[in-house]
């Protein structure tokens, strides 16, 4: 398997003093599902955001298939992005059908090819149905296929599994992986439900701002996962104080008041 | 029969009635854009705007020059929403106030400048609900190509309007030019605005820029069925509002803003009995 994405050193901050990411480093390879999970305002949409080209590198290295970003990476890749489904506008008369199709543009879609697609995802008796009558999961489902009718080679997803019940999230996630091992894609799912992307993903990413930790799913644990998500506040109280971000000496916060080292 | 008549017999009458045409078929394309785009209030703005910019032109030209006020109308607003353009363009901060902000100072900036220097005084109540009798042949000549041009600009690429409606991130990704069709759009509102003010006044304008939209919006099952129910929404009772204010002596403006207001209350619960009756036979 060769890597089709690497983050080298990846820092973004929306204002002064408020360092979103920091020295994000990691590798992904074809064929992979990365989870990437860590508590609110820890920089996951801003980081999928970055890799998808949405928002413009401050400081780091993004290489998609050994090439940076340029203008038509997304084109020259096939990557699509499915993003956070209360952002999509639902207002307009448009059926399961046609946005699906409007995912392909400009090109036009083999009728075989969405019917398939349509099957797969569970959508065809919903093909008719106008995209602002559906549910949550259903629409969900829509975007999804609206992606993947490009048949992309890395799919990017913001919180698929939100607003979904335990069964939506598992049967959601399920689908991810079927259609990982069909198309072979590299699919890259930031969530916040820890058990779902450690039974689904081969890869983890666990991100909280400054902190950061990326390996499979088997290596990872409660004290990674405490490590990043404990010291949401304190750890970011501390390290602001310092200039190369990194803390050394030992400090105290809720989880460890005798204070302990954290790098 | 002066219901009819009255537009055949006069000259004045007919040519405001081509110009309601012109105008309700321009607002029922741009309509259900307006709505979907959430930029209700964006209407409104651009249409009071126009003082401004009406009130720049009108101490160069006179009422008299339609083609020289209209140019010089139309190239303010672009300037004007241009730069509103700038300030909205995936701004964080909603865009209604940015929109707001916009409103009261152009008005209130038009008002100013119309005091100063107009070359001639303007009576405001026109320009709130327009004056059928301003409307000359370069009016209607000016309307039909703008008709084109807006016709031409949205169905070449309708699917891009709509994939950038309902998802901009994801038509950004798929190699759609944001930046382009945001200006786009607020440049041929601005010059349907500018084109309609004399006719129908800024009130009216903006009663054509929403209603036909929300009724279009309600009703349709597809986006074919949206443009067309908004396009004979917005004609058919525009020129019901201007022959019954002229057979009944009333403003023509302000009766077809109230007529398009009458037209979507039926229209809209009405339309699934129609539907329903249509389907039974």
């Amino acid at each position: 398997m060769k890597n089709i994405l690497e983050v080298k050193n990846l820092s973004y901050q929306y204002s002064e003093n408020d360092l979103i990411l920091s020295n994000v480093s990691f590798q992904l390879q074809s064929n992979t599902l990365l989870g990437i999970i860590g508590p609110n305002g820890g920089g996951k949409t801003t980081l999928l955001r970055i890799i998808a080209g949405l928002i413009p590198i401050q400081e780091g290295e993004i290489v998609w298939n050994g090439k940076e970003i340029s203008k038509n990476f997304h084109k020259e890749l096939r990557l699509s992005y499915v993003p956070q489904r209360d952002t999509v506008n639902t207002s307009l008369p448009i059926t399961v059908k046609d946005m699906i199709i409007f995912g392909n543009l400009p090109d036009k879609v083999n009728k075989r090819e969405l019917s398939k697609l349509l099957e797969k995802l569970g959508l065809t008796k919903l093909k008719d149905s106008l995209i602002k009558e559906l549910s949550g999961g259903q629409l969900q489902r829509v975007l999804l296929a609206k992606a993947l009718i490009r048949r992309p080679s890395v799919l990017l997803l913001d919180e698929p599994t939100k607003g979904l019940d335990s069964t939506g999230q598992d049967q959601l996630l399920n689908l991810m992986n079927t259609i990982q091992e069909e198309t072979e894609c590299s699919i890259i799912l930031v969530d916040h439900n820890i058990n779902q992307v450690i039974k689904h993903c081969d890869e983890i990413l666990c991100l909280n701002r400054k902190h950061h930790w990326h390996d499979k799913k088997e290596l990872f644990n409660t004290d990674i996962m405490n490590s990043v998500y404990h010291c949401e506040f304190e750890h970011s109280l501390i390290h602001e104080n310092q200039k190369d971000g990194k803390v050394t000496e030992h400090h105290q916060c809720s989880v460890h008041p005798e204070g302990h080292e954290h790098d | 029969m002066s219901f009819f008549t009255d537009f055949i017999e006069f000259d004045f009458l007919l040519y405001s009635l081509f110009g309601v045409i012109l105008i309700s078929i321009l607002s029922g394309m741009l309509s259900p854009l307006v709505i979907s785009k959430r930029l209700a209030f964006m209407g409104s703005a651009l249409s009071h705007s126009t003082l401004l910019s009406i009130s720049i032109s009108l101490c160069f030209f006179t009422v008299n020059q339609p083609l020289p006020l209209f140019l010089s109308n139309t190239l303010i607003v672009i300037l004007m929403v241009s730069g509103l353009a700038t300030f909205t363009y995936r701004e964080k901060i909603p865009t209604d106030s940015l929109i707001g902000i916009f409103l009261s100072i152009s008005m209130a900036l038009g008002i100013i400048i119309l005091s100063l220097y107009s070359k001639e005084k303007v009576d405001l109540t026109s320009l709130l609900f327009g004056n059928i009798l301003l409307m000359t042949k370069v009016d209607l000549v000016i309307l039909s190509l703008l008709l084109i041009l807006v016709f031409f600009c949205l169905w070449i690429p309708r699917a891009k309007w709509v994939y950038l409606i309902q998802d901009e991130e994801g038509a950004l990704i798929q190699g759609i030019n944001l930046k382009f069709y945001h200006y786009l759009f607020y440049i041929l509102l601005g010059i349907t605005v500018t084109a309609s003010i004399k006719l129908m006044g800024t009130v009216v304008v903006n009663t054509l820029l929403l209603v036909p939209g929300v009724v279009a919006l309600k009703v349709s099952r597809n986006l074919k069925s949206m443009i067309s129910i908004s396009i004979l929404f917005s004609l058919f009772f525009s020129v019901l509002g201007l022959m019954l204010g002229n057979s009944f002596n009333l403003p023509g403006g302000a009766t077809i803003s109230v007529t398009l207001f009458i037209g979507m209350i039926l229209f809209i619960n009405l339309f699934p009995w129609t539907i329903k009756f249509f389907k039974s036979l």
